[in-house]
């Protein structure tokens, strides 16, 4: 299967997502995996609003779902500046920080996270958690 | 809120995200700015935790510890702790099972 949701670039909306999300994942991945990717998504969506659109409320973020037998992939596609993880620099984590921790949770809690951009200035961020068959 | 044995009870509901970080960040350093506050956050209610909810905890401890404060946090669930223990700030972080817990270790 496959979904889409667009979003306004607010982070009220973040809410929305996680909720459409958990409910197209419910039954395709256990309770603890959804809300790792719930996690991961919310990281995601503030990236891109707060960095990507650098707040600006009126843009939209168009978020696909696919789930097939191997694995859950969602697509968070923006027109703002992009963020590339590969030039994420993760904090130290000997010293607990304030901030920095967002690319590292996303790695950690999915099974692969990469960057696209495309000609026409779009970004994307895919995001892919494994299903562990039962 | 609500107080317990002189310390200062905090449960915040539903998730803690980007939406919610800045007003709880206010309260909470409102709460440990005073000299000799005891405050915990009661995590029952909180379903999910992001990086902006991690850097608010990170704050409130930093501000209790320069105000000769107390803070703790009680009762995350599974998914709150693991975040915790990915950012290791569960290291920095005094985290308790329970509220009792926390409110006794605050309160002592």
């Amino acid at each position: 299967m496959s979904e889409i949701l667009v979003i306004s670039s607010r982070v009220e909306q973040i809410d929305e997502a996680r909720r459409w999300l958990a409910g197209h994942a419910e039954g395709a991945l256990d309770p603890e995996s959804i809300q790792e990717v719930e996690i991961a998504l919310t990281e995601a969506l503030s990236n891109v609003i707060r960095h990507s659109y650098e707040g600006d409320p009126d843009q939209t973020v168009e978020i696909s779902l696919s789930i097939d037998a191997d694995k859950l992939t969602l697509a968070v596609t923006d027109r703002g500046r992009g963020f590339d993880p590969a030039t994420y620099v993760q904090p130290s984590l000997d010293e607990p920080a304030e901030g920095g921790y967002r690319v590292l949770l996303m790695e950690q809690l999915m099974d692969a996270v990469c960057h696209e951009r495309s000609p026409d200035g779009k970004s994307t961020l895919v995001l892919v958690k494994d299903r562990i068959p039962k | 809120m609500r107080e317990d044995s002189g310390v200062t009870v905090i449960r915040p509901e539903g998730p803690i995200d980007v939406s919610k970080s800045l007003d709880l960040r206010a309260l909470l350093g409102e709460q440990v700015a005073s000299s000799g506050g005891k405050v915990l956050v009661d995590m029952g209610g909180v379903p999910l935790i992001d990086s902006s909810g991690i850097g608010v905890m990170v704050a409130a401890h930093r501000r209790a510890e320069e105000a000769g404060a107390g803070f703790a946090l009680a009762e995350p669930s599974d998914a709150v702790a693991k975040v915790f223990n990915l950012t290791r700030t569960d290291r920095l972080l005094s985290i308790y099972p329970s509220v009792a817990e926390g409110v006794a270790a605050l309160a002592g």
